[in-house]
């Protein structure tokens, strides 16, 4: 009867033991930081904030900290920076807007806000120029054309010392209208390239900018596009940390992954980059 | 002074047995299955009256020496076989040479057993060891087919990432620390739809061991387990063919004598892109297209009673197309595998075999996006030769001793480009890399007494890539305690040359690498306690404690996109893991299965994961519960029903979210931040699966209707929890695996 017992506490140990845990509801909040420095522009946009709870509905105006000490220091030089506000929630900035971010250069991110220290490096990397921009007007290949380029894609640019990687950024300037921009003009609306994008209820299937990874200065798919119409296409050459951002929000997956993060006793990321910009207009294709 | 001593113990170890060999006699010769002529593996030869006795071993060879002169009789039983009595006369010295011929007898299955189990030879510690018989693989069947790898899940201590992944995670170790051997072919992918079910058809297969743990020296390369496969030799004495139709495919296979062998060729092949190509599709949103097919052969020749010759073969291939407007791609993966295996018996007492054997698995990915092409391809291709000779020095040792050479190829081709037929710039990563691997090992099996056996090896490992050598000591013993209980132990030291690139769930684009400069080898040790009893007659129970220290195992780094060397590639790090397992096991009789179940903890620490903090990997899974159960009704009807418990795999849960943001984005990416890693464990995962076998006749031929009940109450699983941070607040999203799966097959023979 005794082994019967014990025999018997230990399968109910054993299936209590194998019970599933609940689905965790705390929270546990955290300072993020999301700093980008561009070559030859103003330090601005830099946002700080505290991560949400998994029950609401991430509203940065309500998570944005907006007071404590932030500043860049670069050599000897510091740049003391300060919260504001816009109708978009509002980001911190140099308090000197003349102050233009140097290529090649190491600038310290230093974090001091709701009584948490945080820190970051990055360096610069040098100033990127287009070789070969895109052409004012590209034709995007037309259907059932045997998968044969109707037209060229083909851009290149500088290649840094230190980069390797790029973030492409492809912008459509106007997702309504079309017609307008062509000689002679007409009356056709724009439109995206795939109709099952609309089926993509997702924040970046919402976005009017298409981000792309890219790992060499000249290649491109047609991929790269979501809309036909206007575009300003940007070339990012990324330091190391925006270029492990850039990965933590395109496949790094839906969790924050520490590895792909630069911040220093926090979460977020502190890079830098060189931009180039071009417009183009692609042309839609002809459907039967 | 060391070598002179152990050259002194071996000189008299060679005149022991000279002169043991001069007084005493020695039968030799294999067994075989008296209808088909195949060779038996696992046969239990004793002889009657004395403690004398052997296994078969692969090729179905046996050798028993040190028999007194006289008149003796040899019994020869195995699992499904009526037992055989066969009366010699010896004389001193004297050398025979035998072929013994089994008949299938069901009735006599109970007495054959327990007779083997009496009988069963000391030298064979087989430490967590398994060996299922076919009868019983052939019964545990996924959509209509029956499958090794599903089979080998219902033990325990052998788990699965998910219910629809075949990999096996073996004691805490992951697929890639299991060496899959195939009639001597090392297979590097055995498996189809992206993991879902094994390669091997089981139609083509004699003889599946598993090694769960405490491998001998003769193996090597892996640090977990070994899986030996051995494929059928063919029907040497007519041509015979079975046909089946399933859900999932349609297989058939051939046999037949060929001179002084036999052949045999086996296939499988799906058929849904054929039965889609039949209907309507919309140019605009074309179906894909989706197949696999996979084929097993083998020619084998004897030359004279003491030269085999066998020839095998092993190709599987999947492919995956789809072609949309703008927009195709294609993915292909496959095994290509053979071997040359030369058997000759020097003597009566002399087993040696040669083979050489080439083995390539290779995957692809390759698109075109209107006019833009794009291909990523990786393959593993290797040359082996590997010499063995097996010594019956005398009927308590047996010395085994060999040579294991491979060159291997790895090759790894990214090309973003635009063109396939660019090879070079700065869009294409080109990744070529030969090596060569050389291993020598040495191991003996010793009946010290009655009671007691050992088990001695070493393996010795050269890697030029790397410049590395490695040896591996093993130990193992057997210690009678008393009639039907024996305690078994094993230690041993496993290096791991190859590292595999892989997501748990799919095997999709495994990448196999070497060991590389930048990184040490893998490296196990196993610590394994078993204790081996009979409690009742016919049923064998089993349970064995172990303990497996891991070092350098890895964790793919899939963030590193310009990874150069094999330590770009992972993160390194070191785990253990440990446990008990229980195994009753009843092999005769109508009704026939098992009970299993395990304990077990696996624990990893990266410096680089989960902040340095020693985590539980996704499979790690403390309970494992498991019964199979086959009964033969009649001659007509067979049922089987398997039925699985497992404590709920890992999870990482969240502790808060945050809205990730790029320049030009304006609503940004949803993220969540991630509490301790698999730190949460999703519920329980369990399931019954039933079959039915109706035996009849079609046109005068044996035809079987097979009708499977797969998770039969439709337990909905979790195979994985995401959160869903597109959704304004995130949502804790559950994928469920399959619910109940009926199906029905025809198998057809002639």
């Amino acid at each position: 009867m005794r082994s019967l017992m014990v025999v018997g506490l230990l399968a109910v140990t054993a299936l209590l033991t194998s019970c599933g845990d609940p689905i965790p509801q705390d929270y546990t909040p955290q300072v993020v930081v999301e700093a980008f420095l561009y070559v030859d522009q103003p330090i601005k946009g830099i946002r700080i904030y505290w991560s949400q709870s998994l029950s609401d509905t991430f509203k940065y105006e309500r998570a944005a900290i907006r007071t404590g000490m932030v500043e860049i220091t670069t050599g000897s030089t510091t740049i003391p920076l300060h919260f504001v506000a816009d109708s978009n929630g509002g980001a911190w900035e140099a308090v000197d807007t003349a102050i233009h971010i140097q290529p090649t250069t190491t600038y310290n991110l230093a974090v001091n806000v709701e009584g948490r220290s945080m820190s970051g490096v990055t360096t610069t990397p040098v100033r990127i120029e287009w070789i070969k921009p895109p052409k004012d007007t590209i034709q995007y290949p037309g259907f059932m054309n045997e998968g044969k380029p109707v037209d060229s894609l083909k851009v290149s640019w500088t290649v840094p010392p230190t980069s390797t990687e790029y973030m492409v950024a492809m912008e459509c300037l106007d997702t309504l209208r079309y017609g307008v921009y062509l000689d002679p003009p007409t009356t056709d609306s724009n439109r995206r390239i795939r109709d099952s994008e609309f089926d993509d209820d997702t924040p970046l299937a919402r976005e009017r900018t298409r981000i792309a990874f890219a790992q060499a200065p000249n290649i491109f798919s047609w991929g790269a596009f979501k809309w036909f119409g206007r575009h300003e296409f940007r070339v990012y050459a990324g330091d190391r940390n925006f270029i492990n951002w850039l990965k933590q929000l395109t496949f790094g997956g839906r969790q924050i992954n520490p590895n792909l993060g630069s911040i220093k006793d926090g979460i977020g990321v502190f890079g830098s980059a060189s931009v180039i910009k071009a417009m183009t207009f692609l042309r839609k294709d002809v459907t039967p | 002074m060391r070598h002179t001593i152990a050259t002194i113990l071996l000189l008299c170890l060679g005149a022991i047995t000279t002169v043991s060999a001069q007084t005493t006699a020695t039968i030799s010769g294999f067994v075989e299955d008296s209808v088909t002529k195949e060779t038996l593996v696992g046969a239990t030869v004793s002889v009657k009256g004395a403690k004398l006795g052997a296994y078969t071993n692969k090729s179905g060879y046996f050798s028993i020496s040190q028999i007194p002169p006289g008149e003796c009789t040899v019994v020869v039983s195995m699992l499904g076989y009526a037992r055989r009595e066969l009366a010699f006369k010896v004389t001193a010295g004297q050398s025979v040479k035998t072929r013994i011929q089994m008949g299938s007898g069901d009735v006599q299955t109970k007495e054959i057993s327990v007779e083997a189990a009496r009988n069963e030879d000391k030298r064979q510690i087989n430490v967590s060891q398994v060996n299922i018989p076919m009868q019983q693989i052939a019964q545990m069947r996924i959509g209509g087919e029956a499958d090794i790898f599903r089979a080998l899940q219902m033990l325990p201590g052998v788990l699965t990432s998910s219910q629809i992944s075949s990999g096996l995670f073996i004691r805490g170790g992951s697929p890639d620390q299991n060496l899959v051997l195939l009639d001597g072919m090392t297979v590097y992918n055995p498996t189809h739809l992206f993991g879902f079910i094994s390669a091997f058809n089981s139609d083509a297969i004699k003889d599946v061991d598993l090694m769960k743990g405490g491998f001998p020296a003769e193996f090597g390369g892996r640090m977990s387990a070994v899986l030996n496969v051995t494929q059928k030799d063919g029907n040497r004495d007519h041509v015979e063919g079975l046909v089946g139709v399933g859900l999932i495919s349609s297989r058939a296979s051939v046999q037949g004598p060929l001179g002084n062998g036999s052949w045999f060729i086996g296939g499988r092949r799906t058929y849904l892109d054929l039965v889609l190509g039949l209907l309507p599709e919309d140019p605009k949103s074309p179906f894909p297209s989706f197949n696999f097919y996979d084929v097993n052969a083998k020619i084998t020749q004897n030359f004279g009673d003491d030269d085999k010759v066998s020839l095998s073969g092993f190709l599987t291939s999947d492919n995956l197309t789809l072609n949309q407007p703008n927009l195709d791609f294609g993915i292909g993966i496959g095994n290509r595998a053979g071997s040359l295996r030369w058997v000759h018996i020097f003597g009566d007492d002399l087993f040696s075999s040669l083979t050489l054997s080439g083995s390539r698995y290779r995957n692809g990915f390759n698109g075109n996006n209107a006019g833009f092409e794009f291909e990523i391809s990786n393959s593993i291709v290797d040359y082996s030769v590997k010499a063995e000779t097996e010594w019956y020095a005398s009927d308590k040792l047996t010395v085994k001793g060999g040579y294991e050479g491979t060159i291997f190829n790895f090759t790894y081709l990214q090309n973003f480009s635009g063109s396939q037929s660019n090879q070079s710039g700065d869009a294409v990563f080109n990744l070529d890399i030969w090596d060569n691997t050389h291993s020598v090992f040495g191991q003996m099996n010793y009946q010290v007494n009655d009671l007691l056996s050992l088990q001695a090896g070493l393996r010795g490992n050269y890697w030029s890539y790397s410049k590395t050598a490695t040896v591996d000591p093993r130990l193992a013993f057997r210690y009678q305690l008393f009639e039907g209980v024996a305690v078994k132990g094993a230690w041993g030291m496993y290096h791991q040359y190859l590292r595999l690139a892989s997501a748990p769930d799919f095997s999709f684009f495994d990448t196999w690498l070497p060991t590389d400069s930048t990184v040490q080898p893998g490296r196990a040790d196993h610590y394994i306690f078993s204790v081996e009893t009979h409690p009742f007659e016919g049923y064998d129970f089993n349970v064995d404690v172990y303990y497996k220290k891991l070092w350098n195992i890895n964790e793919l780094n899939q963030t590193n996109t310009r990874a150069r060397t094999v330590s770009d590639v992972f993160y390194l790090g070191n785990g253990e893991s440990y446990g008990m397992e229980f195994f009753l096991q009843k092999k005769m009789g109508r009704f026939t299965g098992w009970i299993g179940y395990a304990l077990g903890f696996v624990e990893a620490t990266f410096p680089q994961i989960n902040g340095g903090q020693t985590f539980r990997p996704k499979y790690d899974r403390r309970h494992d519960f498991k019964v199979t159960g086959i009964y033969k009704l009649n001659e007509r009807w067979e049922l089987g029903a398997t039925f699985v418990f497992q404590s709920g795999q890992s999870y990482t849960g969240a502790t808060s979210r945050l809205q990730g943001q790029l320049p030009g984005l304006e609503t940004g990416v949803g993220l969540v931040v991630p509490s301790q890693r698999w730190g949460l464990r999703l519920p329980p995962s369990h399931q019954l699966n039933l079959n039915v076998n109706y035996n009849t006749t079609l046109f005068d031929l044996p035809f079987r209707i097979l009708l499977d009940l797969y998770n039969a109450y439709s337990r909905r699983d979790i195979w994985f929890r995401f959160y869903d941070t597109n959704k304004p607040v995130p949502e804790v999203t559950d994928v469920r695996l399959l619910p109940l799966l009926p199906t029905i097959s025809f198998e057809l023979k002639f």
